[in-house]
């Protein structure tokens, strides 16, 4: 009966060790959704870098925006897009139902339009869509945007 | 005596099981994988489409539902629509060049691969007229089957 019962132990024992060994499933919740997304563009919606600056990865990264060629960090993106920035009074920046999201691990990428529509200075209306690809990665238990490429389609 | 040989078999099944379920997820590389995707392959993309023709490149890309942005228009939801839109925009092109500038990186992420680069782009339209710009490229790579395919791609062009 002891011999059995060491058995059973040693067995459940192997058992467990290997469900712990076993590769974790990703997160099913928590990472950035379309909800997330939306929210990063009301962010830019102020015109207020300030407002977005949380959601953005420090370090050498790479960030094309609709002008100029590129980026290399978060701090020369905020510089250039403030001086954008400041020629627009008001935005309003919807992401459309096309907007996917794919969740790999800590590693997260997405793809939207954005639907555009700014009031410059001059009162003049600016419409139209962007184009959106965004790369995540949880840092420290943040889902920090180490990438993204907003463009709009030439005519 | 038995018992106690069932008792045993069964944990051994059990652990088999087990074993072979983490096994597929950690199996050897195949021997039909293949690399994974650096800059060497980024400019041998470039080249399959400097020959402006989708057919030279179409086997990095999968089929079904994917979302790739080009130059223009707005956006292409599969393989297919992109091909049939570059073979349309390209007629318009005598030659096509592109290069890809010294500042392209590629991070791998398990199997899954993501790049950025700058492109230099030299083309000369059946007017005659040159064109030459500065391209922004996001790709991103799935490895599927063994085999590394484009599941995004984005390329685009600044405002001036």
């Amino acid at each position: 009966m002891r011999k059995r019962f060491v058995t059973m132990l040693v067995c459940l024992l192997s058992l467990s060790f290997c469900a712990l060994a076993a590769p974790k499933p990703a997160a099913k919740s928590g990472g950035p959704d379309k909800a997330y997304m939306q929210k990063i563009w009301d962010g830019w919606a102020t015109l207020d870098t300030a407002n977005v600056a949380q959601y953005y990865a420090s370090g050498d990264r790479t960030f094309f925006d609709i002008t100029p060629v590129k980026y290399n960090s978060w701090q020369e993106y905020q510089e250039g897009v403030k001086k954008v920035l400041a020629g627009y009074k008001a935005a309003t920046l919807t992401v459309n139902d096309d907007a996917v999201v794919h969740p790999h691990g800590d590693l997260v990428w997405a793809t939207a339009t954005i639907k555009t529509d700014m009031t410059e200075q001059s009162g003049k209306r600016d419409m139209g869509a962007f184009r959106w690809t965004v790369v995540w990665e949880k840092q420290d238990g943040k889902w920090l945007i180490v990438h993204e490429h907003v463009s709009e389609p030439l005519p | 005596m038995l018992k106690r040989f069932l008792t045993s078999l069964a944990c051994i099944f059990a652990l088999a099981l087990c074993c072979l379920a983490q096994g597929k997820k950690s199996s050897p590389k195949a021997a039909t994988d293949s690399p994974v995707p650096d800059k060497a392959l980024m400019q041998k993309l470039l080249d399959g489409w400097s020959t402006l023709d989708p057919a030279n490149v179409a086997a990095h890309y999968p089929q079904g539902p994917h979302t790739y942005f080009d130059i223009a228009p707005l956006k292409y939801n599969d393989w297919d629509e992109y091909a049939e839109g570059v073979k349309k925009l390209g007629a318009n092109y005598q030659s096509f060049k592109m290069t890809l500038n010294d500042d392209a990186v590629v991070h791998q992420h398990g199997d899954l691969v993501w790049a950025t680069a700058t492109i230099k782009e030299d083309a000369t339209l059946k007017s005659g007229k040159r064109e030459m710009a500065t391209f922004r490229w996001t790709i991103i790579w799935e490895k599927q089957g063994g085999r590394w395919l484009i599941v995004h791609e984005h390329t685009s062009e600044p405002m001036e």
